[in-house]
């Protein structure tokens, strides 16, 4: 088992966010979470990357190494890479530079396996080897959230979390984004996907999970999901009544 | 002396004073960007650096090892007031403003130890190279002038060629854009913390022993230096490092000027009025906004 987390419990300020959460992550899945604005999936990534400590519980990788409680920069050590919502990129530097400083943790031991990476993220997306050299700042929204997952591969994870990478960006540019994500696990990359558009993430996902309330509610394989009435109707949008929010946070 | 020899003589000194005080608003925005707070004691590294450097050269050491023991001496205490009274407080969740009152806390502590290591006397240090006074345009320069300009010079572009250059530089900006984002990739603001307070202090040292052959040195000269760097600093924005810069070169020279035409008695009151009016008419500064950017 690649993460293993048992009664994982968090609060943000006052508010228990996670309520003993139980789950693993088998190596080379997509594990897709899906929930409402508040159902506290942005907490659980933000979690396993260390950003929030949590009140009980264990976040244990690979059977061994116990990532409880130990900050981000540690975190990223052990091998879990957090794509933040909202992108979070390093404005004023260029392209390059958010790129290189996604192998931060590594950049003393493995200065020579950076070319290669760097190799690999333009291959993955070839439009920002074209803007190498431009402020991050001044890219389009597509090309931003590229960046961001780029620069967390750069880390070269075990585990790479995204939050919400759909976020605000145009149908065509979340197909791209969401065919890269399962490209990137045929070659072996485990990943969490936090989204709100729960049609395009259990469409590459192989597993599913519903938060609701800080609780998984429903979990199951994406093909399951993707046929359960009740997900049908208030994550996908299939009966009259419903519309799916896209613009806010989760 | 003409008035035109006597405007540039007020230029020169205005010039070398205002380099002091850009090197110490480049310690405190740099020390801003990262850690979020103001170290107001830095001014009191000023004066360990000086009284130090006059010790260490008085104990019978070569100038230059007696100057290079003494910024080493203040990289340590800043080293050691970030471990012992920021780092820990910061880890209790203290407050930015309970942050700043320590670091006053730590200054006064600072200028009460030089007062009972050095007493009040002032001391003074030989001049670097000791060649005449030159003349330029009628008005006198002391060589000494040339040492403090260059210093300005050489710590902007070590400190420039730093963040636009070197892997290490660029993450610490990274740092400062987005903390959250920095971390996710492995920076670990502590360390950059720590070392902001080494160098820093290491930084108001040389300040303090570059200008000391010039006004003399006493255990409370760092305080109103300190204090002009932080105007230096709030002139040009509070974060921006190329406005502390300017920041610090203008007041020097206003004050040059204030001391030349209208009185000695006013030098420090000019530093003062102009903070006030500055916060008054444009509180982002000269050249910046207080937006988080280097």
């Amino acid at each position: 088992m690649l993460l293993s987390v048992k009664d994982l419990s968090v609060y943000r300020g006052h508010i228990r966010v996670l309520n003993n959460l139980e789950f693993t992550v088998g190596e080379g899945e997509i594990v897709a979470v899906l929930g409402a604005n508040g159902a506290g999936k942005s907490t659980l990534v933000g979690t396993l990357a260390g950003l929030y400590p949590p009140a009980t519980g264990e976040i244990i990788l690979q059977d061994r190494v116990v990532l409880t409680g130990k900050p981000p920069e540690f975190v990223v050590r052990a091998g879990i890479s957090l794509v933040p919502e909202h992108r979070q990129l390093f404005g004023g530097l260029s392209v390059y530079d958010n790129l290189i400083l996604g192998s931060y943790h590594r950049y003393r031991r493995d200065r020579k396996e950076l070319p290669e990476a760097l190799e690999n993220v333009f291959c993955l997306f070839p439009a920002l080897r074209e803007k190498k050299n431009k402020p991050a700042q001044t890219l389009s929204g597509g090309l931003q959230q590229m960046l961001a997952i780029g620069r967390g591969l750069m880390a070269d994870p075990r585990l790479l979390l995204l939050d919400e990478p759909s976020m605000g960006l145009a149908p065509l540019v979340v197909r791209e984004i969401m065919t890269t994500l399962s490209h990137l696990r045929t070659k072996g990359h485990t990943i969490i996907l936090v989204e709100q558009n729960a049609r395009a993430a259990l469409r590459i996902a192989d597993r599913a999970w519903v938060l609701e309330r800080g609780r998984i509610a429903l979990s199951g394989s994406a093909a399951e999901l993707l046929q359960d009435t009740r997900v049908q109707t208030v994550y996908l949008g299939n009966s009259r009544g419903w519309s799916r929010c896209n613009q806010t946070n989760g | 002396m003409s008035l035109e020899s006597q405007l540039l003589q007020y230029l020169i000194s205005g010039l070398t004073l205002g380099s002091i005080y850009a090197v110490i608003a480049i310690g405190l925005v740099v020390t801003f960007n990262i850690t979020g707070i103001f170290n107001l004691a830095l001014g009191e590294f000023v004066t360990i650096g000086a009284l130090a450097a006059i010790s260490l050269y008085a104990a019978g050491l070569p100038l230059i090892v007696a100057f290079v023991l003494a910024v080493i001496v203040a990289a340590v205490l800043g080293a050691l007031m970030e471990r012992t009274a920021i780092h820990p407080a910061r880890n209790a969740n203290a407050t930015i403003l309970t942050l700043v009152i320590i670091t006053i806390g730590v200054g006064i502590a600072m200028r009460g130890a030089s007062l009972l290591i050095w007493g009040t006397h002032p001391y003074t240090l030989p001049p670097f190279s000791a060649h005449a006074p030159f003349t330029v345009g009628g008005a006198t320069v002391i060589p000494q002038s040339f040492w403090v300009l260059g210093l300005g010079v050489v710590c902007v572009a070590v400190l420039f060629a730093f963040f636009e250059f070197t892997y290490l530089g660029k993450a610490v900006r990274a740092c400062v854009m987005n903390r959250t984002a920095a971390r996710l990739v492995g920076v670990n603001p502590n360390r950059l913390s720590l070392a902001a307070f080494t160098v820093t202090g290491a930084l108001g040292a040389l300040a303090g022993i570059f200008i000391t052959p010039i006004t003399f040195a006493t255990f409370d000269m760092g305080f109103m230096l300190g204090l002009k760097g932080f105007v230096a600093a709030i002139l040009g924005g509070v974060t921006n490092v190329p406005g502390a810069i300017i920041g610090g070169f203008l007041l020097g020279i206003l004050e040059a000027f204030g001391v030349g035409l209208i009185g000695s008695g006013l030098k420090d009151a000019v530093a003062m009025l102009v903070m006030i009016v500055v916060l008054l008419v444009r509180p982002s500064g000269i050249l910046g906004s207080l937006h988080r950017e280097m």
